[in-house]
């Protein structure tokens, strides 16, 4: 299947433009409309892999053009119209570069919940995760600092599963998204957060 | 060329000095040309000072000069005092020889600091102000034209409210303030225009009174900004402070002497800066002070016991540094080279600890003092479209957020989130029929909203009046370019656009600055009478003297009545000219002694003919 977004006409000349808001044969800006798809900002596939340096080279390609730096001494609206659209670019840009913002992205364009309407988490991850709290409280109060550097493995470890887990199903559900795979993606999302309450404790 | 439309000034508006720079095809320069025309260091010091027996204004090296003579007419510092209100200020007043006192129009929930002067309140804005009119005013003798548009930097740890501030001193100042650049980042700019190589910087800016580090990556011609950190109330004036305690100290236990009146504090203040700079340079410094009555006050400081002073406030600039990194996800070792800025970085025990952080020299080559208005320059060029192959992106350094129920902060913008930055959240309404919708925003990391910065009371005006919860007003909170808030709110179900009618907590509001912007032409009006007073004194002597000449030569040509007249015209118009300060009067006086005086002209033109005729 073809993941690609379809390509976008500038509304000034209606040309086929390579980025949806900057078009190259008119150099005319064009506003993001809202809940545009954050990939089709950077003309990048709608997959969860990401090369993460490629969109820094487009996110700063599109910014080039079209920061409210480059129309300083244009009509106020212009300013008005390009500050707005370099903040969107920017938000699209923090979402898409962070794994965790990206897969939570996907997640809810493909309709699944939110942390706050489904809290719950993947089998045994919550009993794991107080067994290991209990750990680092008693390590640290013991100041054994064998026990200690145990609990920053056995966190380190948990962390890479949980990411593992939510990059298998956000691939999944950025293709063709199931019901069961966004529960269960909401689930190791909830999962990753609580692995990093974990990470706080043991600076 | 540059022409009065397009000249885009780059603006260094310091907490000691303040510099002027201009960007053409060869580079940014500062403009080393006094009003005057006459040349010099470039370098405007901070001061305005305010004549205690006519008012009138100085601004820079004249104004420093007379700082101790006129220690409560004389302002320096005020960037301390942008965006405050007095009670920020407690532990700032007592080494303010000048009268900081809350604005008499602050209502309850608003605290704006004022200096009051000869019975009249400045707000800070209005003191920079000056001093922006007199970077002008050089910018304009140099290019020989009028200029409106200026970027004017600030410190990258500003807030909503400081930044707010300095815009407004250039929109009191006649300028169209195009961006706020962060110091650092404006420092970096200059730094690395020559260099092609991406590398990832660190700028420490280490200034007069604020104290910034910025992280940068610079990859092909794009400055960004990863993460920047700071304090704006930490410079070299602390510094100096340092000594000034321990004088005044030291001074009290010996002599049992307080020696804090403002003549005393003032001297203090420019005789601490002069033993910190000696430090720089020498192992020692002696210290020698007259309090009068055969009493000597004398003392060695080393730079030893200099250093252990300054130390813990070296060290809050440190963690700085380490918070910056932490938040950039870097180590110490990843930064490429370290940029100082700002003269106090001159203070070797700051080079050294800069050093041992990072592991390598910082790189000092660069003009501490200029390269802030030189990357400004640069920036103005990038706003002209003059330079297009280069490009700032900064942060925020501060995180944005509101007062939840409970007095928590809900932050909506985290620091360092690359700006512009836009977050969105929705409100609504607790009572039926309620029309409006009051937010308290903040700025800062602490958890409580009392431990954070208030911008001002928010409030949301014209939602259609609905059963209570009805209405769902979605609030836009937009972080410009700048780093200053702006904020739109709309009700959904009506779909119509709602006012916010900001109260800022420690700023001007739109009108105020307009008000005083209105008032700074007044004032200048004021100075072009004064200007135009001098003329046409001038215009008296000369014309009077001219007469009297005219006079003893050709006198007898005229009759007896003629002659009487005009010797009397020439006395009343000198009386005029020494006492009176009406210049229409003045002007029209010297209008009817020409006309009066054509006679005698004419009498002297014929008598030089019949002279040359012989």
């Amino acid at each position: 299947m073809d993941t690609s977004t379809p390509p976008v006409k500038c509304t000034a000349c209606n040309q086929p433009m390579r980025s949806p808001v900057f078009c190259q044969n008119c150099r005319a800006i064009n506003p993001v409309q809202p809940g545009t798809d954050y990939f089709a900002i950077f003309s990048l596939p709608r997959r969860y892999a990401l090369d993460e340096k490629e969109l820094h080279r487009r996110f700063l390609n599109i910014t080039r053009e079209i920061h409210p730096d480059r129309f300083a001494t244009s009509a106020q609206e212009t300013v008005n119209l390009t500050t707005r659209l370099a903040a969107q670019i920017n938000d699209a840009y923090n979402v898409l570069k962070d794994p965790m913002l990206r897969a939570e992205y996907l997640l809810q364009q493909a309709g699944g919940k939110r942390a706050s309407e489904d809290k719950s988490v993947p089998g045994d991850s919550l009993t794991r995760n107080m067994e290991l709290r209990e750990q680092i409280e008693e390590a640290q109060a013991s100041g054994d600092d064998q026990a200690l550097e145990q609990c920053r493995r056995l966190v380190a470890e948990m962390h890479r599963e949980a990411h593992q887990a939510v990059a298998s199903l956000a691939e999944r559900v950025a293709d063709q998204p199931q019901e069961e795979q966004l529960t269960e993606l909401r689930a190791h999302l909830n999962a990753v957060k609580y692995v990093r309450n974990l990470q706080e404790l043991l600076p | 060329m540059s022409s009065e439309n397009d000249t885009i000034l780059g603006i260094d508006l310091g907490t000691t000095n303040s510099l002027v720079a201009l960007a053409d095809a060869a580079g940014p320069q500062i403009i080393r040309c006094a009003p005057d025309g006459s040349e010099d260091s470039g370098l405007v010091p901070s001061f305005v000072a305010f004549d205690p027996a006519t008012g009138r204004i100085t601004i820079g090296s004249a104004a420093r000069a007379h700082a101790v003579e006129n220690p409560l007419t004389t302002v320096f510092s005020v960037k301390r005092l942008m965006g405050k209100g007095v009670a920020d200020l407690q532990d700032e007043l007592h080494f303010l020889p000048y009268r900081v006192v809350r604005r008499h129009t602050d209502q309850e929930g608003r605290d704006l600091a004022a200096i009051e002067i000869l019975g009249r309140e400045y707000t800070p804005p209005e003191i920079s102000a000056m001093i922006l009119s007199e970077l002008k005013a050089r910018a304009e003798a140099h290019l020989g034209h009028a200029v409106r548009k200026a970027v004017i930097t600030a410190p990258a740890y500003f807030d909503d409210a400081q930044r707010q501030a300095t815009r407004d001193a250039g929109r009191i100042a006649g300028l169209e303030v195009l961006r706020i650049v962060n110091e650092p980042t404006a420092a970096a700019l200059a730094y690395g225009l020559d260099r092609s190589e991406n590398a990832t910087l660190a700028v420490y800016d280490l200034g007069g009174g604020t104290f910034d580090v910025s992280i940068l990556g610079v990859q092909d011609g794009v400055f960004e900004v990863l993460s920047t950190h700071g304090d704006t109330r930490l410079g070299g004036d602390d510094f100096d402070r340092c000594i000034i305690s321990l004088v005044q100290a030291e001074v009290a236990e010996q002599f049992g002497l307080s020696i804090d009146s403002p003549a005393i504090k003032q001297q203090l203040r420019s005789f601490a800066e002069s033993v910190k700079i000696r430090l720089g340079r020498d192992e020692a410094a002696s210290l020698e002070i007259d309090l009068g009555q055969g009493r000597r006050y004398a003392r060695t400081l080393t730079r030893g016991e200099f250093e252990q002073m300054i130390t813990p406030l070296v060290e809050r600039t440190i963690d700085s540094v380490q918070q910056a990194l932490a938040d950039a996800g870097l180590q110490p070792n990843q930064i490429d080279q370290i940029v100082m800025v700002g003269g106090s970085t001159r203070v070797p025990l700051v080079r050294r600890r800069v050093a041992q952080v990072f592991g390598r020299e910082p790189y000092t080559a660069l003009n501490p003092e200029e390269v802030v208005a030189l990357g400004a320059a640069v920036q103005a060029s990038i706003l002209a479209g003059v330079k297009r192959d280069v490009l700032l992106l900064d942060v925020t350094p501060l995180s944005l957020g509101i007062e939840t129920l409970g007095g928590a902060m809900g932050k909506l913008i985290m620091r360092n989130t690359r700006i512009p930055a836009r977050a969105t959240e929705m409100f609504t309404t607790f009572v039926d029929g309620q029309t409006n919708i009051k937010i308290n925003v903040l700025q800062g990391e602490r958890e409580l909203a009392q431990d954070c910065r208030s911008l001002g009371e928010f409030e949301l005006r014209g939602i259609p009046p609905m059963p209570a919860g009805l209405p769902k007003v979605q609030v836009t909170f937009l972080i410009d370019q700048n780093g200053i808030l702006n904020v739109a709110a709309c009700e959904e179900r009506s779909a119509k656009e709602a006012g916010v009618q900001i109260l800022p907590s420690h700023g001007l509001t739109a009108e105020e600055v307009q008000r005083m912007e209105e008032e700074s032409y007044t004032f200048a009006r004021e100075d072009m009478t004064a200007h135009r007073l001098i003329d046409l004194r001038n215009q008296v002597t000369f014309d009077t003297y001219k007469a009297e000449q005219a006079l003893a030569r050709v006198g007898d040509r005229l009759d007896q009545a003629e002659r009487q007249n005009l010797e009397q015209a020439i006395a009343q118009l000198r009386q005029l000219a020494a006492e009176s300060d009406d210049a229409e009067r003045m002007y029209e006086e010297l209008d009817r002694f020409g006309k009066m005086t054509l006679l005698l002209a004419e009498a002297a033109i014929t008598a030089s003919l019949k002279e040359g005729d012989g």
